[in-house]
This record gives C-alpha cells, sequence and structure tokens, in this order.
C-alpha cells in the first residue's frame, strides 16, 4: 500500500470512528447519502484496491468463511433485497475494514475517537432535548428519547460500546497517561447515560416472544447460526489477544462486541448499518498482537473532523426529506402506519413528534392525514388550514415546509370527503382550509351555498359579523360581499363558525386601542382559541391567529376581560392583559407600540385544540365611542344562543 | 507468547465458550425484560 492510500484510508477509519454515532445527521444536503455511508464506500474501494496490488486477503481464513458464507445464505433466502443487502453490506465493509486497518496505532486512534464521540453523544444528548430538538429515537408514550441512535435499543448498546472503547483506552498502557484518563472519563460517561435506553428496552418487549431463531425459515436460521458463530470468534481472538497480550484492553473491545450480539438477539426488528461491519473491523484489529506496516494518521484527519462536525451539527436539525429511513422523517413513519392500518398508532406517534416539532407545517399535514383516514373530517381539515395557513413568524421546521404538490391533493381528497359527507362543521373547516389555501373567494362561495338558513335575532347589525367572517378568512375585503348574503345565510355561516355559541359574556376592550386595530377574541366553554389583532377597515392584511393558553380550566362557562397592564407601559409601548373571569389567568398579552399591535397568548397549538364550541367576542375599539361603545358594540354582534 | 498454532486453537475453543455465552445471555435477558416489562407495559415504538 502507498503511503498516501495508507494516510487515506487511516483517515477514512477514524473519521468512521469518530462519525459513526452520528450516523444519521451526516446527511450531505442535496445529496441523498450520508457521509458515513459514503466512508464505507471509500474504504471498501482502497481496500478493493490494496488486496488487488498485494494479492492478499488480509482477513483471516476462519473469519472469511462464516462472513462469506453469511452472504450466501442471506441472498438465498431473501434475493437481493435490503433485508439481504444490508447485512451483506456491513459484511463486506467489514472485511475491507480488517484489509485497511494494518498499524496498531491507527486501530488504537479509531477505539479512542469512538470512545470520545460516544461520550460526546451521550453530553450532548441532554442539551438538545432541553432546546426541543428532534430526537432520533423516541418512546411513542414513555419518556425516553435520544440523539443519533435508529432506536432506544440500538442506543442502549451505543453506549455500552462508547463505554468499552473508553474503557480500552484506559487499559491500553501505548497511550499516553492523560489520554487514558480522559477514556476512562468516557467511560463513564457512557455508561452512565446507559440508563434511559435501559429504560427503553424494559419496556420494549412487552411479552415474551420465543427466539426468532425458532420462528424463521432454515436458510435465515442457518445464516444467523453462522453470523453467531463469527461474532463468537471475534470475541474470542479479543479474549486470546488479552491473555496473550496481558492486557485487558481487548477484553473490554470483547464485551462492546458481546453487548451489540446480545442487543440483535433481543431486539430482532434492528436493521444492520455497513458501519457496524466496519466496527467489527475495529474489533478484528484490535486482536492482532502485532503490528505490521507502518500507517500514519494524517494530521489533516482532525480538522477534517471538525468541519464534519458542523454538517453534524447542520444534520441534527434538518432532516432530509428524500431520506425516508431517517426515524425523525415522522411523515414516512406515519404514512407507513397508517397503510398499516394503525391509526391509532399513527396519533400517538404525531402527540410523541409534536413536542419537537410543534411548528412543523408537514405535521400538520399528517395530523390530517390521520384525521381524514379516521374518518374526522372537520379536524382535518383544521389541521389542513393549519398547514397552510400564513404564520406571523416562521418557525424552525425539522421537515421542510409542504409544495403545492404535497398538499393540494390532500386538499382535494379532503374536499371530496367533505362533500359526501356534507356535515356544517365539516363544510366550514373545509372553508377554512381553502381560504388558508390562498383561496378565500372559493371558500366565502362555498359557505354562502352549503351553509343552512337560520333566522337571526331581531335588530342585529350583520356588519360586525359579515367583517369577522371575512377576517377569520383572511380576506377583509370580503366583508362588504358577505355583508349582502340574506341574513338567514349569514346567521347559518356564522353559527358554524360558532359565532352565534349559548355562552357570552361581554367584555370591555383597552379603551386606548387605536381606532386602527379591531380586536377579535374568540373563544369556547373551555378555553380561549384564539386571539386575532387586525387592521380595522383594512382590505388587506393578516389576521394574526396565535396560540391557546394552557392554562383554562375545561368545562367553566368563562368570559374574558382586558385589563392594563402599568407596570408594564413604557413610553410609546402600552401593554393590557386578557384575563379570564372567573379564574383570573392571564390568557393574553395586547402590546401596542405606535400603529403597531401583537397579540401573543400563553402559547399552546391553535389548531389541534380548537374546541367543539366557540364563542366570539368582537371588538372594535373606536376612540370616539370608548369603552361603553365597545361594549354595545359587542352585544350587537348577537352573542345570544344562534345554534 | 504462544505461537499461531496454538493461537488458533485456543480462539476455536474459546468460539464455542464465547458462542454458549452470548446465547445465555440473550435468552436470559429476554426473559429478564419479558418479565419486567409486564409489570411496567409502557407501548414503545
Amino acid at each position: 500500500m502507498s503511503a498516501n492510500r495508507a494516510s487515506l484510508t487511516a483517515a477514512c477509519c477514524i473519521a468512521l470512528s469518530a462519525l459513526w454515532p452520528w450516523h444519521l445527521y451526516t446527511a450531505l444536503p442535496g445529496a441523498g447519502v450520508r457521509l458515513t455511508d459514503l466512508l464505507c464506500a471509500a474504504l471498501v474501494a482502497a481496500a478493493v484496491v490494496d488486496a488487488v496490488r498485494a494479492r492478499s486477503l488480509r482477513l483471516p481464513f476462519e473469519l472469511a468463511w462464516p462472513a462469506a458464507l453469511v452472504a450466501v445464505l442471506l441472498i438465498i433466502a431473501h434475493g437481493t433485497n435490503a433485508q439481504a443487502s444490508r447485512p451483506i453490506a456491513a459484511l463486506i465493509v467489514f472485511a475491507a475494514g480488517v484489509q485497511a486497518m494494518r498499524d496498531p496505532r491507527v486501530v488504537r486512534t479509531a477505539i479512542a475517537a469512538a470512545a470520545f464521540s460516544v461520550a460526546l453523544s451521550a453530553l450532548v444528548s441532554p442539551m438538545l432535548e432541553s432546546v426541543r430538538i428532534m430526537p432520533t429515537a423516541y418512546a411513542l408514550s414513555a419518556p425516553a428519547v435520544m440523539y443519533g441512535p435508529r432506536s432506544l435499543s440500538e442506543g442502549f448498546w451505543m453506549y455500552l460500546a462508547g463505554a468499552a472503547c473508553g474503557l480500552a483506552v484506559a487499559l491500553d498502557a501505548a497511550h499516553p497517561p492523560r489520554l487514558r484518563q480522559y477514556g476512562a472519563a468516557a467511560s463513564v460517561i457512557a455508561i452512565t447515560a446507559v440508563g434511559r435506553p435501559a429504560y427503553a428496552l424494559i419496556v420494549a418487549a412487552p411479552v415474551w416472544e420465543p427466539p426468532a431463531l425458532l420462528s424463521q425459515g432454515a436458510v435465515q436460521a442457518a445464516a444467523t447460526v453462522v453470523g453467531a458463530w463469527l461474532i463468537a470468534r471475534v470475541g474470542a481472538r479479543l479474549i486470546v489477544a488479552s491473555q496473550d497480550r496481558r492486557a485487558w484492553g481487548p477484553l473490554a473491545i470483547a464485551a462492546g462486541v458481546g453487548a451489540w450480539a446480545v442487543s440483535r438477539a433481543v431486539d430482532t426488528g434492528l436493521e444492520v448499518a455497513p458501519h457496524e461491519g466496519f466496527l467489527l473491523a475495529v474489533a478484528v484489529a484490535a486482536a492482532r498482537v502485532s503490528g505490521e506496516r507502518r500507517q500514519h494518521v494524517p494530521r489533516w484527519v482532525w480538522p477534517a473532523l471538525a468541519a464534519s462536525g458542523l454538517l453534524v451539527a447542520w444534520g441534527a436539525v434538518h432532516v432530509d426529506p428524500h431520506q425516508t429511513d431517517d426515524p425523525r422523517h415522522y411523515e414516512a413513519r406515519v404514512a407507513a402506519d397508517l397503510r398499516a392500518g394503525d391509526v391509532e398508532q399513527a396519533r400517538a406517534r404525531l402527540v410523541r413528534v409534536q413536542e419537537f416539532a410543534a411548528f412543523d407545517r408537514r405535521l400538520r399535514l399528517c395530523w390530517a392525514r390521520t384525521e381524514l383516514a379516521a374518518g374526522r373530517l372537520r379536524e382535518a381539515a383544521l389541521h389542513l388550514a393549519a398547514a397552510l395557513a400564513p404564520l406571523d413568524e416562521e418557525r424552525r421546521q425539522t421537515l421542510p415546509v409542504p409544495t403545492p404538490e404535497v398538499w393540494r391533493p390532500l386538499l382535494a381528497d379532503v374536499r371530496d370527503a367533505v362533500s359526501a359527507d356534507g356535515d356544517p362543521a365539516a363544510v366550514m373547516a373545509y372553508a377554512y382550509a381553502l381560504a388558508a389555501a390562498g383561496e378565500a373567494e372559493g371558500a366565502v362561495d362555498l359557505l354562502g351555498e352549503r351553509m343552512a338558513a337560520l333566522p337571526p335575532p331581531d335588530g342585529v347589525d350583520p356588519t360586525p359579523v359579515a367583517a369577522l367572517l371575512a377576517a377569520l378568512f383572511d380576506e377583509p375585503g370580503l366583508a362588504d360581499a358577505i355583508a349582502q348574503w340574506p341574513k338567514e345565510r349569514l346567521w347559518g355561516a356564522a353559527a358554524a363558525m360558532g359565532v352565534c355559541a349559548s355562552q357570552v359574556a361581554v367584555s370591555s376592550g383597552p379603551a386606548s386601542v387605536p381606532s386602527a386595530v379591531a380586536l377579535a377574541v374568540v373563544y369556547g366553554y373551555d378555553e380561549v382559541a384564539w386571539v386575532a389583532a387586525l387592521p380595522a377597515g383594512a382590505t388587506s392584511g393578516r389576521l394574526r391567529l396565535t396560540g391557546a393558553p394552557e392554562t383554562a380550566s375545561p368545562g367553566v362557562p368563562r368570559s374574558v376581560v382586558w385589563l392594563a397592564a402599568p407596570d408594564e407601559d413604557r413610553g410609546a409601548d402600552q401593554r393590557f392583559l386578557l384575563v379570564a373571569q372567573p379564574g383570573g389567568e392571564r390568557l393574553a398579552t395586547l402590546r401596542m407600540h405606535g400603529d403597531r399591535v401583537a397579540v401573543t397568548t400563553s402559547g399552546g397549538d391553535v389548531a389541534a385544540r380548537l374546541p367543539v364550541g366557540w364563542c366570539m367576542l368582537l371588538l372594535s375599539p373606536d376612540a370616539e365611542r370608548g369603552a361603553a361603545g365597545l361594549d354595545a358594540d359587542a352585544r350587537s354582534v348577537g352573542l345570544e344562543d344562534g345554534t | 507468547m504462544r505461537n499461531a498454532v496454538e493461537r488458533m486453537r485456543a480462539e476455536r475453543r474459546w468460539t464455542g465458550a464465547v458462542l454458549i455465552a452470548l446465547a445465555l445471555a440473550a435468552l436470559l435477558l429476554r426473559a429478564a425484560l419479558a418479565a419486567l416489562s409486564g409489570s411496567i407495559s409502557v407501548p414503545l415504538r
């Protein structure tokens, strides 16, 4: 092997060792491939060139025959599908790794890189969880989450392997004393992180199942036995090497290999990844009693690793939508649940994912698909509306914002289901979705056609209701057209929107809200659904939908009142609090700075929590009429029981 | 230090022992997990 190629393969090996715990985060943006897989491919290419040039395979025969036999048996059992191709790829990378790693120093450095990388993963995971980054592994209704492994059971093994590598570093006399201390520390960090995946492993086995071996076909069972023999042989080599060298390091590596084998036997659903073949090759190389040709670790590998750390950081907060095998790709997981007909699992998954991707528009689309599959049309349409509605500020999205090609078919599906069903609430929700999709006029027309007529209360001015309907469709300019509808139809539409609900409390608005701003407070029997601020009389502009507070007590008819917040007045920046009555919880804060108005609530997710029965209170603050005028205005909306 | 042939023999002996140990560990762990999970019962992924 030329010096350059030897250095390159050494660099490949060390980079793979350092990056495997972050495998899922190494997707190269736009390339559709992960860096770890590329490194595996590079390692295989280098090993092939080396084997051809040297005309020798460095994989010992006693390891080569079980590896080859497993590959043949897998092909016989499964053909060339993913179930066979992934383990075979791992076996090829295994052979290439054994061929590539020649110098004991490279092996030692690779083991140290793996140990510190796993320890870093254990240290970083709680930080990622605290900032609500989407985990790669999670339990559906248990609090355990992990960052890096594909499942919690894999994380269990990953930390054990990291601890074993750290121990090997600590016990290797060839390392400088400082590095051995760090190795021991890495081992302790990794072993303390095992607790959470261990808990997950405990809950992962709900019923006793016979060993998978018995339920497989004969050929697959033979492949499993031969594979186990291969693993055991590697373990035996490490034990014998430990005896020969009178060193504990190889024994620690053997423990890591054993942990891998046991974790696979316990959780048979795990797929083998190519980089796992490389890790087995590291174990084989660690068992070598004497090093052969000298192979230098190039210095540039460390800055290159630091640079790939940036890729990992990017990958931790961005999921490539094409990498559907990424467990964070919740859309693919939910689609699989729905294909399997397991709507409940899809819902449980969405609830769990929502903790980490509350503002993801694709998550709303997934909710819409799931609710549609469950036959809950109104909820499906509301989720679709939430997925498409413009936001005041764009939040970080785990998966990219859906394109029209993605949501249009779903909108069509919801339309078909809603028109077949005919439920007015579902029609109303679909109208929201249409408006959010930029077809407000179509939404208003739909309402005009489909809503049942209701007799209007006596002496009620339809103008504020029309303005509110138009505003809720984000098209204030349509208010005049809606006001021209026959009153019965307008009231029918308003009733479907929940404008006329049975429980009403009139509140006074903040007196000094400028007349250029109208406020709409939409609340239900049990919670405020949203607070909206919109420019009064504006022909365009966004209705600012904000979240629902978490604090409301369910089932209690409530009203709201605006209170000035004198302590927080700062110059031109005035604040008002929207307070629930009874209860006194602060539901929202209104901030005014000059002409700008912002309403924020105590958080929550609007579309997921829209109440069944709403009340609506329209406040049209007018500087000339004052607070009394507001009361009158609110009453004039006619919020008696019109449903 | 053993020579290559002795080492090979030792490895072969150890392979059987490791295989049995792994199989036993896997079986015991599965049984233990199944027993424990019966009392905890939290659905997972």
